[in-house]
């Protein structure tokens, strides 16, 4: 009997051991498996043998999920770098002549884009959309170019897939701004005039001035996620705004996630230094709440309430490598996730489920393949048309 | 398991990476990236840290190319490169999360000591090179020909062509599968310089 109870209880350390080893055991179960290692050599013997067999037998997993050739092609632009510092008069010239040529590209499909229709602009539902000053909406597609012109005529920012690049051009003394939408099931990617880079997650929208303004704060309008690497400039504090709730950072990486749906604001910072302070009341440095790397900041639009904690900086990064990643998260919020990441909607009857937790990570399936994997795990019942699903 | 280790290392592909041919590291890349990341992955429980690091470990590889030499075998020296750039990364990571709480300090001490075991290190290292021996599968043979000639021949596409009694296009459609693919056995590679 003994024995029995012994080998029962045996087999669930290991299957929390193996979850520990997935990365996909809950907190709980971490600490656990994590005190079990820690409590003798021979156990932590045991893990390592356990954790090394996974590895060893898993290799296709990464096979399967990695993209070698856009490696390659990284890896060989490297070396390439490497390469030019030695040849650096020879490859100016090749490069004026480049940007020479793809600016010709660019206004002939300019010219196109412009010509086109107003039926089109109607139509933009779904699709990734730019707003000029003057209200002018664009719609960008992944796999086309189009170019931002300032009032004289000059080109000030271009799209090439899914980045759009604006340059930093003359002085100007007005800020005029550029709104950029992103729709559900869609990623896209600026660089703002000073250099700083933002990815933007589905069903976000941005605001930002075409051209920053010397001697002014660069203050740009967030609804929705984005990851930012904020180009340094000490004398230019770069300020998120998102609600009611301001951003300043000098130079470093970090996520803002704020959907209008959600009740929290939640920033995590990944490099650098930020500060966050409720933007009704004047920025005072000693009253604004600083971040340092690895820790997270939590806003509650409804009590207005700041709260910091550590934070797993991959779980709120993930998206910006086409991953969703949900720990310990309740099934609501997560059906609110893969609506935006899949465009498709969602309508769970099970009200249930709405605040179970749940672990799981996605990236190359289909919202099929995840709503199959929610199903051999909890026994969901589901039904999906097109894009409606519905749980019953 | 042995014998197979003569079969990834030898003198002559040290010899192409020290002339910084970049057939020879384009090769090495495409063998060992996904599998290098793997592992990566496994010691860190991180995507994209582990990419970095691989990408950072085959740049070295490309800057460091005069010091090569002694190298004997080139799959552990790969493997040993991302065991010490994670136990680095780890180290690092230690030292930035400083004032955490206890329990990512304990997570960081496992990976380490993980990182350290050197039974766990055997095991990777043999089944990393079992994987790229399996992963060099051989290319359809008309394919492999066309590619070793124009790599290792340094023929011009059309002259192949000609060699070969094909079009172009088709000349360039097996070099561009064979490249994509990289599944070209090492030692026929470096029988080919000898």
């Amino acid at each position: 009997m003994l024995g029995r109870l012994y080998c029962i209880s045996d087999y669930m350390k290991d299957s929390t051991i193996l979850k520990y080893v997935k990365n996909i055991a809950s907190s709980s179960e971490e600490r656990e498996v994590e005190n079990w290692i820690m409590s003798s050599k021979e156990n932590m013997k045991e893990f390592n043998r356990l954790k090394a067999m996974h590895i060893a037998s898993s290799f296709e997993a990464t096979t399967n999920t990695t993209n070698v050739d856009k490696a390659y092609t990284k890896y060989d632009k490297s070396i390439s770098r490497h390469l030019n510092r030695r040849k650096r008069v020879f490859s100016v010239v090749l490069k004026c002549a480049a940007v020479i040529t793809i600016l010709l590209g660019v206004k002939l499909i300019y010219t196109k884009v412009l010509n086109t229709p107003d039926i089109e602009r109607l139509n933009i539902e779904g699709a990734i959309t730019l707003e000029l000053d003057n209200g002018d909406i664009k719609i960008i597609s992944e796999d086309g170019t189009i170019e931002v012109v300032d009032v004289k005529g000059n080109i000030i920012g271009k799209q090439q897939g899914t980045k759009l690049r604006y340059q930093s051009t003359s002085v100007s003394e007005k800020l005029v701004y550029n709104t950029l939408t992103v729709p559900y099931g869609k990623r896209f990617n600026i660089v703002l005039s000073d250099g700083t880079e933002v990815m933007l997650n589905s069903g976000t929208s941005i605001k930002y001035p075409e051209q920053f303004i010397k001697g002014k704060n660069r203050n740009v309008f967030l609804m929705g996620e984005a990851f930012f690497k904020v180009a340094k400039d000490k004398n230019h504090p770069f300020i998120v705004q998102s609600g009611d709730l301001d951003i300043r950072v000098l130079g470093t990486q970090f996520n803002v996630s704020s959907y209008p749906e959600d009740v929290i604001t939640n920033t995590v910072l990944v490099e650098g230094e930020v500060s966050v302070y409720d933007n009704k009341i004047a920025y005072e440095p000693t009253e604004a709440v600083l971040l340092a790397p690895g820790q997270m900041v939590s806003w509650d639009k409804e009590s207005r309430g700041i709260e910091v904690e550590e934070a797993d900086i991959s779980l709120y990064t993930a998206w910006t490598k086409g991953k969703i990643i949900f720990r310990h998260m309740p099934f609501k919020n997560i059906l609110k996730k893969l609506e935006r990441h899949y465009n498709v909607t969602i309508t769970n009857t099970n009200t249930s489920l709405a605040n179970e937790l749940f672990t799981a990570s996605f990236d190359i399936e289909t919202i099929e393949e995840v709503f199959m994997s929610f199903d051999k795990n909890h026994n969901i019942d589901y039904t999906i048309n097109d894009n409606q699903i519905i749980i019953n | 398991m042995n014998n197979k280790v003569n079969n990834i290392s030898s003198d002559s592909f040290i010899l192409l990476l020290e002339k910084g041919e970049s057939i020879a590291y384009e090769t090495l890349f495409r063998l060992y990236y996904d599998k290098l990341v793997h592992i990566s992955i496994g010691y860190l429980g991180c995507y994209d840290d582990a990419e970095e690091i691989v990408q950072n470990l085959f740049l070295k590889l490309w800057e460091d190319k005069k010091k090569l030499k002694p190298i004997s075998n080139i799959n552990s020296y790969l493997y040993t490169m991302v065991k010490y750039a994670c136990l680095d990364f780890i180290k690092h990571e230690k030292i930035k999360m400083n004032f955490v709480n206890s329990s990512l300090e304990k997570k960081l001490s496992i990976q380490h000591q993980f990182i350290k075991d050197e039974a766990a290190s055997l095991l990777l290292e043999n089944e990393l090179e079992n994987k790229i021996l399996e992963g060099i599968d051989l290319l359809p043979e008309k394919c492999r020909k066309v590619f070793l000639k124009s790599r290792f021949e340094g023929l011009k596409h059309h002259e192949i062509a000609k060699l070969l009694d094909v079009s172009k296009r088709t000349v360039d459609n097996h070099i561009s599968n064979a490249l994509k693919h990289m599944r070209l056995h090492l030692k026929e590679f470096l029988t080919l310089f000898l």
